[in-house]
Parts: structure tokens; C-alpha cells; sequence
């Protein structure tokens, strides 16, 4: 069995606020990711989802407990570039084009000079922005800007991409065309995705393994395998499978509050 | 909280006590200047002027509790550490002072100087070290913002001072801050009636005049959209010209007295007092100005309740910026306009011409207190009529 | 039609501002003029004189409209005639009893009469005495030249050469004594040196007669049309005139008498005031009330004195104009022009001098730039070092920014002239040197810069900062590849208030050193020699070039930070 690309062992997260009581923000969370897998982050806001993945990826310090990262601590996997992290606003920047835009980290992490520019076109061309390389980021719509940002943080090949909310400001249509991509980007890199999400359909419909986590403080309520036929399609949505699982998920959401 | 010491030797406070150290037993003042040919065989060291063999021992002990530093914690520490250290600077300038008053009036020597230079040295480095520790409650948090300020005023006193004093410049060429203190002791009288002149009577009442005027200016041109498009460019190419280029010709037309510089202060002050309420008056949210129009309220209501509350902010940012730019306007337009020898301005230029600077500096103290004053005095009206103006806070990072 | 809603107001707007400079104008204008307008000392002068009789009948003399016959007094010689006369209407009977009026005497004799010879001779010199054809007074004025005899000279020009000449006593002829050459008089032989020492100047030049006679020498009369066959001509020999009588009781007691036409001017050494036939000095009376015309005598005059003037100047009326708003136009741009007057002044200004001289306006404008755009690179080379350094190093920001911006409210332009000095003492040339001027705009553009600067390689969105910790890069990374994209929409507005703050320092220290370069010495200059178009022009001038210079950071904004689409 191999180790897990992914583990998170014990983790707290306490955040000190301005002479109030300290806010526990994750307590006690254990967790194991394999490789390959995709896995989604979901729950009502507070459950600090955003703020375990922040944790993984060393933007945040934790305060007791351990991750590992490919069995390196956040910081030496962040320092190895072992990651691509999307956040939930493209964060492009405004003064370079969409190519200069997917550069960046390979500027910032001195790839080779000769291999930046094929990198960056490939991935443009994964997510279906082979036209708009020299477009700014304004003269896009927030799908493609998203996009954008996803190739971006394909372009130096991480082994793991750290995605928080990417699709929340986009409309059905638009996320349910990014979804599949997603997972066609996934079957192609064979990358390992943790997700986080505020919508049920989108968690099963992507993931391996849903995570539903509580608030108050945050911690991992229950993990639900989905285990629909892979690869995705646009029909796997009207399985009956799915609305089970679905309603799972849904169901488990509900019953926070008792606990 | 970590127990790092507050005083663990970092390179800048290890040199400067090195420093200290060699400073005390080295020369510290020639004897005169007229012996520029052999300065060292003629200058003296810290044990031979007389009565200041106490300063060695100050600071001495001084170095040993720096030096030490485990005892307390690291935040007491780092304060006592600053005020010891700009303590010993000061106490060198006085020993400095002392050799003066004893006729060794040369050259201040390189023991003086290392003394100096290590006392601030140890200063800037627990200074920084303060300001970068990782901080958790309000205390420190509040200390790491209010030190590092605090501490640069002392430091460049010293500085001044030392380099004025220690190189023997004359004050024809540089004042020191003791020329300039004795001068604010001495012709406050002169300077407040200057201060008056200038600031009451032409600042001041330029600054009215033409805060109404744009007021009313504003008013109307917020009011229609004609005015408004053919002013708007206008006004915001009059803040790129230097107004006070005009200062010549109003001398002319209103008579070298107050009046021209009075009329130089509401001109400056009209203009971003214009830009500033038109703003204020336009520039509201097409949902506020939809809340209105469904009470179906006339346009004066929406003048009274929507617009006009919501420029007051802007009304007083203007105000506290045009405070300051009306003082300093005047003072040039005295520059410029060659009048009756009365008013900072004035003040200024003629004690620049004929080489008295400590006079220059002092006017320039009381011109920036009044400065301070009058922005002050604006910004408490402004948190008077309209509290509720948010200032925006950018996150340090 | 977009185009054309932002333009039109804007004329509308510049063409309303331009037309206030009139009334503004007026306005400064009409305190001067009035005191201009009601100021007697402001005012022409107008000499009252005692007149001779302008017509002489057998027995009346009329002395013409100006005579106030209800106030005056007939003088003879310096007398006034006690009896004798009567005033009529429209003029004084003389009774024939009145024996010491002979008032005229015979004629100039030695001289035809027939109708052609106009020339006369008089036995007695009497170039003063009134001359009367017919019992009507002549004219005596005559045309001088404006050229001095110098013994070789022989061209005089007059306004009309055709006129009648005299010269030297006698009357010129045409190609006997002189020719015609256009205007002018060409002599057949030079007149010699004229010396100033001669009383009777005009007498050394040609003259053109322009009234009805004139005198070519003491004894000489010489008409400009000859006298018809059988007139009468009259010489007066002893002087006769009409004068004023001063007003005042004459009791024995009354000391103060005054004037019929007040505003007396005061200082006036012609006037001349008599008490009976004694003309009074000086001491021996005091004006007391200018504006009436009452003086007071030192000694009361006896009862039945007569009291009257043979001359006095009067303040007659405002020199600048009929009514004040004559006045308010005849101020010569003072104390502010007329637009219009700018206007005009602009062309004149721009090429007065040579653009070879420092002083031509081109060559002062380009300084004055070149000093503006140092100054203004010195300061942002230090602006962005400095922010730099804030933002690697958190603690000097936390010291130092406070201050700076805190200086903001000292004004620093006050230290100006301190520090022009102060480089002068280092023995920096101030006149060849252009460090003073960009030290010193250096030194005022820094402080907007640098805050402006550390501000925005501050306010950078916190995911981007993520994204870069993401990647692991390295502050300079950080520093280069985002924060200072970041804060360039912060260093432009920064970089316009710093560019009109060089300028300013650029024309004050223009003003202060003695380098005789640049738009602020020309300022000075003008505030010295006058010319208040002139300074308008100039403010102008700067004005035009603060716009520009922001308008350049505009535009260059807008090329190197496209992507900043807000304001």
C-alpha cells in the first residue's frame, strides 16, 4: 500500500483575536489522501475548509499536529513546488497577458528558459484558451478568466492542485462545462485534487471521496466514498446512484447541528 | 511567550558596543582649532576633562547591563536598553559640552565620535529588533508602533548637534539646534506677532474667503451637468499649476499689504475645495439616489438629506489638505512679494539673506506648529459633522 | 456629437472667465480712478488772467464772455479805476469825463496803410501790448520749428509751409530770402549759432505766423494778412484790463477774502494778488482754504480797498477724463489689465529678445523644464529607493514614514533660500550649477513620492501575495514581479503632485539665486521693471507648463499602466 500523498495527522488550527477568546478554527482533524485521488471539502461556512487547505499548502501556520505533504512538512512540499494552489477569485494579474499570466510561476521557480513558452501553450490548449494568449485578463469573462488561472497552476506539472471554490462565481452552465474539464485535466496529468465546495452536486459529481466537515469548532463530520463510474460524464448526473449519494451528503449536512 | 532575550546579540548592537567601548578610552576634543597640524598629539581624552570621569563610569555600567541582558523580560529590556543607549549619546554631547566650557574648543575627536555613533548603533538595533518580534497582545503591538517614530527625533538631535558642535560650524554656516532653541527663547515675541500677521490675518482669512466661495461655486456646479462638464477639466488642470506664480501680479492689483497674499490663500484654497464638494455632491450611489426618488422626494429634499451630507466628508478632506497648502502659500507669496517686513515669510527670507539661519529655523518651527494646529483643528470639526467618514486601512503585509 | 458636449462647455466655461477679467478689472481699477477723478491736485491746470478789452468803441470796451462784469474791476497800469465807468450788459461805458483812460494811442506808424504792406514798425517796444484792428482784439501766436540754429543749418520744418515767415525782424520772401523743400523752409544763408543765453529765443529761429500778427523783433510788427486800405489799427500803450475782484467785506477789519473760482492751485509762484496798486508779496498773505480759494491777509486792507487778482492758476478739471469711467480706461493696466490687453501682450513677449540672449522666453521656459524634470527624476530615484527599503524593512518604514508624512504640513519651500545659501557656503557655483535647483526640487518632490510609493507597494490584494508564497519565491521576486506592477496606479498621482511641487521649487529657487536664468528670474525681473501684462503672460507661461508636465505623466501613465481603469 502505497503512503499517502497526503496526511494529516492531529491538526489544530487557533487563531488569536484581538483580546476576544482565541477561535478554535480546526480541532483535532485526521485525515489520509492516496494519490490520484480527488477529493472534496465540504460544509455551511466556518467549518474551516478553506482554512485546512491553507494549512496544507503552508499559507497558514499550524498550531499543533502535523502534515505531511509527500512526507515532507507544507513548507519544504510549498518550497519544492510540489503544488498548484486556484483560488476562489482568478487572481490574475492585470498587467500581463494570459500567456504572461501561466509564465509566472515558471519565471518565479527559473524553469529553463526553452521550456516555458511550450508549457504555457500546452496548458492553454488543455483548458481551450489556445486563442487568447495575448488577451489581458479584462477583455475575458470569468469562466475563462478561471481557466486561465487553473493553467496556471498546471503549468509547472505539481503533483497535487489545491482548489478552493474556483467555480463559486460562475454561473451553472459555465461550471458545469469546467467541471468536466476538470476531470478530463485529471485523467490526462493524473494529479491529485483536493476541492472545496459549497455545492453538494458539484462535490459528488467530481470527487473520489467527499469530505463533509462541521463548524464551531471545524472538524471532520464524516467521509463518504462516491463511487461512480469513472470517467464522469454528463450523464453520471442523471444516475440514480448519484441523487443517493447526493442526498447522503445532503442528509449529512443536516444532521450537524445535532452533534 | 518566547524567552528569547530581548538583547541577544545582534550584529548592529554588538558593534555599537564595541564601539562604545573603544570610544571611552580614546582622544575625545583637540584643543583648539589653530593646532590643525598635529590634531592627535594635541587633543585630549575622556580622563583629562575635568569633572567628567563620572561620565565613564555611567557608561561603563551602562554597556555591562546591555550586555547582560537575561534578567528581565525581553520587552522591559529593549526599553530600558533604548533609553540607556540615547541616554549615553546625550551624555556625550554633554561631556562634549563641558570640554567646551573648559577652553578645549577644537575639533571633536574620533573617541568622541565612536561614543556617539555606538550609543546610537545599540538604538537602532533594538529598535529593530522590537519592531520585527513577533508580537501577540496589545502592549507590544502598540510599542512596535509608537517606538521606531519616537526614537528618530531624539537621534537626529543628536546627530545634528554633535556633527555642528564636534566640526566647530560656524553658525553663519548651519545652526545648531541649541542656536535655534535660544532663538525661541528669545524672540518668541517677534515670531508670535509675525505668526500673527501671516496666519491670522492673511492665511486665515484667504482660507474663508475662498472656502466659501468654492462652497457656493460647488453648490451650483453640482447642480448643473453643463457647469459641470465645462469645469471639471478646468479645475483639475488648475491643481497642476503652481498658483503662486500669481503672487506677483495680485501684488499689482491688490497692493503689496495682506491683501495680495490673503487673495494668493483663497485662490489655492478654491480649487480642490471646488473639485472636492462636486465630488462629494455628485458622486452618489445610483441606489441611494433610487431609495430617494421612490419617496418621491423633490430636489431640494435630495439636496438636503442625500447629497449634502454625503460631501461633508469630502467637504473637510479638502479643508484639512487646503489647511496646509494656504499656510505654505502664503509664506512663498511673502517670498514674492516684496511688502512691509512683517509675517514668517518675510521673517524667513530676510534672516536667510543675512545669514542668521537660527532665526530661519525658528520661524519655520512656529510655521509648522501653526500648520499642525490648524490641520488639527480641521480634523476635529471633521469628526465633529461627519463622524461616520471612513478612512481606509491598508493591511500591512 | 460626444466630442462636441464636452467641448462646448468648456468654451462656454473659459470664455465666462476671460470675460470676468473685465469687471474684475474695473473693479480693482475704480478706487484709483477715483481718487484720480476727485483729486484736485490730479487735475489740469487752468491760469485765470485779467483780460484786455476785446473790442474798443469811442466810448465802451466789451471784454468778451469770459469777463465777469458784476465782480471785477477795470485796472489801468496796475490801478483800478475808482469812477468813471459804467457796467452795462454787455460791456463798461467809459464816461468822457475820465481822463485817465486815454487807453489808446496812436498806431504803429511807419507803416502804409494801403491795404498790401503788412509790416509795421512801432517807435516804443511794446511786444506785449494788445493790438486792435478796428476796435477788435488781434491774435499774437506764432509757429516755432523745432530745429536750433547752429550756423550751418538752413532746413526748418513747420506744419504748413505755406504761411507767412519772419525772421531776424523782418518778413521772409519766397525765393528772395528762402525756399520751399515739402514742410519745410530751406534759407538762402544759415542763421548763425543760436545761444541759449538770449532772451528772446524764438527771435534766433525762422517762426510761421499762426494768428492774426506777430512780433519779428521789439519794434517789428509783422500781419499775416495785411491790414485793409483805411482800418483803424490801435496799439494800447498803457495796459488796460478787466480783473478779478476778490471777495470779502472791505470794512477795515475783514482779513479774509477769496477767489471766484475756488480749487486754487497751491503752488502756484505766478499768482498774483494786489491791494489797490500794491501787489502783494509773498508773506503778506496765507491761503487758507484751497478747495474754496479763501486767503487770509496779514494786515486788514483799509475801508473801501479794492482787493483783486491780475492771475491765478486753478485746478480746472481731471486730467485723466471727463467722467470717472474716462479715468477707470486711461489707468495703463494698473492695477490689473484688461484680457485683452494680456492678449495683445503675447506676441511682443514671446520675441522680444533674441534667442541668442538668456533673457529670450524660449530659452528661459527650457531651463526652467530641464530644472522641473531633474528634480523631479532626483526625487522619484530616492522616492522609489527609499519605499523600496520601507517595504524590505519593516521597522525603518514604521520609524521614518510617520515623519515624512508628517512633514508634509512643515513648510518645506520655506527652506529654500536657507539652502541656496547653504550650497553657496558649500562653494557650489550657484550661477553656472544646476544642483541647486534640482536639489532643492529633488528634495520637495520626495516626500509625496515616497509615500505615494511605499502606500502602494503595500495595498497589494493578499491572494496575490498567496499566489507568490505559493511559488515560494523570494521577496526581490515578490518586489519585481508584482509589488511594483502594483503600485504604479498609486506612484502616478504621486508623481503629478511631485511634478507641480518641482516646478514650484524650480521657479522659487530661479528667484532666489542671483543666476539670471529661467522663468523665475523673469518673474522678478518683471516684478521690478513692471510691465503687469507682462507678468500675466508669464504666469500664464507656468501655468501652461504645470498642465503639460501633468499631462505627459498622464499620457505616460496611460502607456507604461494600461491595465489601470479606474478615475
Amino acid at each position: 500500500m502505497n503512503a499517502p500523498i497526503i496526511a494529516v495527522k492531529g491538526v489544530h488550527k487557533i487563531f488569536k483575536t484581538r483580546g476576544n477568546t482565541p477561535l478554535s478554527v480546526l480541532q483535532d482533524v485526521n485525515l489520509s489522501i492516496a494519490e490520484g485521488e480527488f477529493v472534496t471539502f465540504i460544509g455551511p461556512s466556518g467549518c474551516g475548509k478553506t482554512t485546512l487547505l491553507r494549512l496544507i499548502a503552508d499559507l497558514e501556520e499550524i498550531t499543533s499536529g502535523a502534515i505531511d505533504v509527500k512526507e515532507k512538512t507544507p513548507k519544504q512540499a510549498r518550497l519544492d513546488r510540489d503544488y498548484g494552489y486556484v483560488f476562489q477569485s482568478p487572481v490574475l494579474y492585470e498587467w500581463r497577458t494570459v500567456e504572461q499570466n501561466v509564465l509566472l510561476p515558471l519565471e518565479v521557480m527559473q524553469v529553463p528558459k526553452s521550456e516555458r513558452e511550450p508549457r504555457a501553450q500546452q496548458m492553454l490548449a488543455l483548458v481551450g484558451l489556445k486563442e487568447f494568449t495575448r488577451h489581458y485578463p479584462w477583455q475575458l469573462s470569468g469562466g475563462m478568466q478561471q481557466r486561465v488561472s487553473i493553467a496556471r497552476a498546471l503549468s509547472f506539472s505539481p503533483s497535487i492542485l489545491l482548489m478552493d471554490e474556483p467555480f463559486g462565481a460562475l454561473d451553472e452552465i459555465t461550471r458545469e462545462q469546467l467541471q468536466l474539464e476538470l476531470l478530463n485535466i485529471q485523467n490526462t496529468l493524473k494529479t491529485s485534487i483536493l476541492f472545496v465546495t459549497h455545492s453538494i452536486p458539484e462535490a459528488v459529481f467530481l470527487s473520489t471521496r467527499t469530505i463533509v466537515m462541521s463548524p464551531r469548532p471545524g472538524r471532520i463530520q464524516e467521509i463518504i466514498e462516491i463511487d461512480l463510474p469513472r470517467p464522469r460524464t454528463v450523464e453520471t448526473r442523471e444516475l440514480s446512484k448519484f441523487f443517493e449519494l447526493s442526498t447522503r451528503v445532503r442528509e449529512s449536512l443536516r444532521t450537524m447541528g445535532a452533534h | 511567550m518566547g524567552a528569547q532575550p530581548m538583547t541577544r546579540l545582534n550584529a548592529l548592537v554588538l558593534v555599537g558596543a564595541l564601539c562604545v567601548l573603544a570610544g571611552l578610552f580614546s582622544p575625545w576634543v583637540t584643543i583648539s582649532t589653530e593646532n590643525s597640524l598635529t590634531p592627535i598629539a594635541s587633543s585630549v581624552g575622556l580622563e583629562q576633562i575635568e569633572n567628567a570621569s563620572w561620565a565613564q563610569f555611567l557608561l561603563v555600567a551602562m554597556l555591562f547591563f546591555v550586555l547582560s541582558g537575561t534578567l528581565l523580560r525581553p520587552l522591559v529590556m529593549a526599553l530600558l536598553v533604548i533609553l540607556l543607549s540615547l541616554g549615553g549619546a546625550c551624555i556625550a554631547l554633554i561631556v562634549l559640552k563641558y570640554a567646551r566650557a573648559q577652553g578645549l574648543t577644537g575639533l571633536a575627536q574620533y573617541g568622541f565620535w565612536l561614543v556617539l555613533v555606538g550609543e546610537l548603533l545599540i538604538t537602532m538595533g533594538v529598535v529593530g529588533r522590537l519592531a520585527t518580534m513577533p508580537s501577540s497582545d496589545r502592549v507590544t503591538q502598540a510599542l512596535q508602533k509608537y517606538i521606531p517614530p519616537m526614537v528618530v527625533p531624539p537621534i537626529i538631535f543628536l546627530i545634528w548637534e554633535s556633527v555642528i558642535d564636534g566640526l566647530r560650524v560656524p553658525m553663519a554656516f548651519f545652526p545648531s539646534i541649541s542656536d535655534i532653541l535660544s532663538v525661541l527663547l528669545t524672540s518668541s515675541a517677534v515670531l508670535w506677532k509675525d505668526s500673527l500677521h501671516t496666519f491670522f490675518q492673511q492665511m486665515f482669512f484667504g482660507y474663508v474667503l475662498g472656502a466659501l466661495v468654492g462652497l457656493g461655486l460647488a453648490m451650483m456646479i453640482a447642480l448643473s451637468p453643463f457647469l459641470r462638464r465645462g469645469f471639471l477639466p478646468l479645475a483639475t488642470a488648475f491643481s497642476s499649476i503652481p498658483v503662486v506664480g500669481l503672487a506677483p501680479v495680485l501684488g499689482r492689483a491688490f497692493g503689496i499689504d495682506w491683501e495680495s497674499k490673503a487673495v494668493v490663500a483663497a485662490i489655492v484654497t478654491f480649487f480642490p475645495i471646488v473639485i472636492n464638494v462636486v465630488q462629494g455632491l455628485t458622486a452618489v450611489q445610483s441606489l441611494q439616489m433610487d431609495l430617494m426618488q421612490s419617496y418621491a422626494a423633490n430636489r431640494w429634499e435630495i439636496f438636503r438629506k442625500l447629497r449634502f451630507p454625503h460631501a461633508l466628508p469630502y467637504f473637510f478632506s479638502a479643508l484639512k489638505i487646503t489647511s496646509i497648502v494656504s499656510l505654505i502659500s502664503v509664506i512663498v507669496a511673502e517670498f514674492l512679494i516684496p511688502g512691509p517686513p512683517q509675517g514668517l515669510g518675510q521673517r524667513i527670507s530676510l534672516s536667510a539673506r543675512s545669514g542668521r539661519y537660527d532665526i530661519t529655523f525658528a520661524a519655520i518651527a512656529f510655521a509648522s506648529v501653526f500648520g499642525i494646529l490648524f490641520y488639527s483643528l480641521m480634523a476635529l470639526l471633521e469628526r465633529v459633522f461627519a463622524p461616520w467618514h471612513s478612512s481606509s486601512r491598508t493591511k500591512k503585509k | 456629437m460626444g466630442r462636441f458636449k464636452t467641448v462646448v462647455p468648456l468654451v462656454v466655461v473659459l470664455l465666462v472667465l476671460f470675460l470676468l477679467g473685465y469687471p474684475i478689472a474695473f473693479l480693482l481699477a475704480y478706487p484709483q480712478a477715483k481718487n484720480r477723478f476727485e483729486d484736485p491736485t490730479q487735475w489740469t491746470q487752468r491760469t485765470i488772467y485779467a483780460l484786455p478789452p476785446v473790442m474798443l468803441a469811442s466810448s465802451q470796451l466789451q471784454f468778451g464772455s469770459e469777463a465777469d462784469l458784476q465782480n471785477g474791476l477795470l485796472i489801468h497800469d496796475d490801478t483800478p479805476v475808482k469812477f468813471g465807468y459804467q457796467v452795462e450788459d454787455d460791456g463798461i461805458r467809459i464816461s468822457k469825463s475820465l481822463s485817465i483812460i486815454p487807453l489808446v494811442v496812436p498806431t504803429p506808424n511807419e507803416g502804409l496803410k494801403d491795404g498790401q504792406n503788412r509790416v509795421f514798425h512801432v517807435s516804443t517796444a511794446a511786444p506785449n501790448r494788445p493790438v486792435y484792428l478796428d476796435g477788435k482784439l488781434l491774435k499774437n501766436s506764432y509757429e516755432a520749428p523745432p530745429e536750433k540754429p547752429d550756423s550751418q543749418r538752413t532746413v526748418f520744418t513747420f506744419s504748413d509751409s505755406s504761411g507767412v515767415f519772419i525772421f531776424r525782424g523782418e518778413w521772409l520772401q519766397l525765393s528772395k530770402d528762402y525756399t520751399l523743400n515739402g514742410d519745410s523752409l530751406v534759407l538762402h544763408e544759415p542763421p548763425p549759432l543760436w545761444l541759449e543765453l538770449r532772451s528772446e529765443p524764438d527771435w534766433a529761429r525762422p517762426l510761421r505766423i499762426t494768428g492774426d500778427y506777430a512780433w519779428a523783433n521789439d519794434e517789428t510788427l509783422v500781419f499775416r494778412e495785411p491790414p485793409p486800405a483805411h482800418s483803424e489799427l490801435l496799439l494800447a500803450e498803457s495796459l488796460i484790463f478787466w480783473a478779478e475782484r476778490l471777495q470779502g467785506s472791505n470794512d477795515g477789519v475783514n482779513r479774509l477774502f477769496s477767489f471766484r473760482h475756488g480749487k486754487i492751485v497751491v503752488n502756484d509762484p505766478l499768482r498774483q494778488i494786489y491791494v489797490n496798486d500794491q501787489l502783494l508779496s509773498e508773506d503778506a498773505y496765507q491761503v487758507v482754504d484751497f478747495a474754496r480759494g479763501t486767503i487770509l491777509l496779514k494786515d486788514a486792507p483799509k475801508r473801501e480797498s479794492r482787493v483783486w487778482t491780475s492771475q491765478y492758476a486753478i485746478y480746472d478739471r481731471p486730467l485723466c477724463g471727463a467722467t470717472i469711467w474716462d479715468c477707470v480706461l486711461s489707468l495703463p493696466q494698473q492695477p490689473m489689465p484688461l484680457p485683452h490687453q494680456i492678449i495683445e501682450r503675447v506676441p511682443a513677449f514671446l520675441t522680444r529678445y533674441d534667442f541668442q540672449s538668456e533673457r529670450n522666453v524660449w530659452r528661459q521656459i527650457f531651463y526652467t523644464m530641464e530644472g522641473t524634470l531633474v528634480s523631479l527624476l532626483l526625487g522619484t530615484f530616492f522616492g522609489a529607493l527609499f519605499a523600496i527599503l520601507f517595504v524590505f524593512y519593516l521597522p525603518l518604514e514604521r520609524a521614518f514614514l510617520p515623519w515624512v508624512i508628517a512633514s508634509q504640513t512643515v513648510p518645506i519651500i520655506a527652506l529654500v533660500p536657507v539652502l541656496i545659501l547653504v550650497l553657496a557656503n558649500l562653494g557650489i557655483p550657484i550661477q553656472t550649477s544646476r544642483w541647486p535647483t534640482a536639489l532643492i526640487g529633488g528634495y520637495l518632490s520626495f516626500f509625496p513620492i515616497t509615500i505615494g510609493l511605499t502606500k502602494g507597494l503595500r495595498s497589494v490584494d493578499p491572494l496575490k501575495l498567496d499566489l507568490m508564497q505559493s511559488y515560494a519565491a523570494t521577496r526581490a521576486q515578490e518586489l519585481l514581479k508584482l509589488r511594483l506592477f502594483a503600485a504604479l496606479p498609486y506612484l502616478f498621482p504621486s508623481l503629478k503632485i511631485g511634478a507641480t511641487v518641482s516646478l514650484l521649487g524650480a521657479l522659487i529657487s530661479e528667484t532666489e539665486t542671483s543666476n539670471a536664468k529661467g522663468l523665475g528670474f523673469a518673474i522678478i525681473g518683471q516684478v521690478q521693471a513692471g510691465n503687469v501684462a507682462d507678468l500675466w503672460v508669464l504666469f500664464l507661461i507656468t501655468a501652461a507648463m504645470g498642465i503639460i508636465i501633468v499631462s505627459l505623466l498622464g499620457w505616460l501613465e496611460k502607456l507604461v499602466a494600461p491595465w489601470v481603469r479606474n478615475l
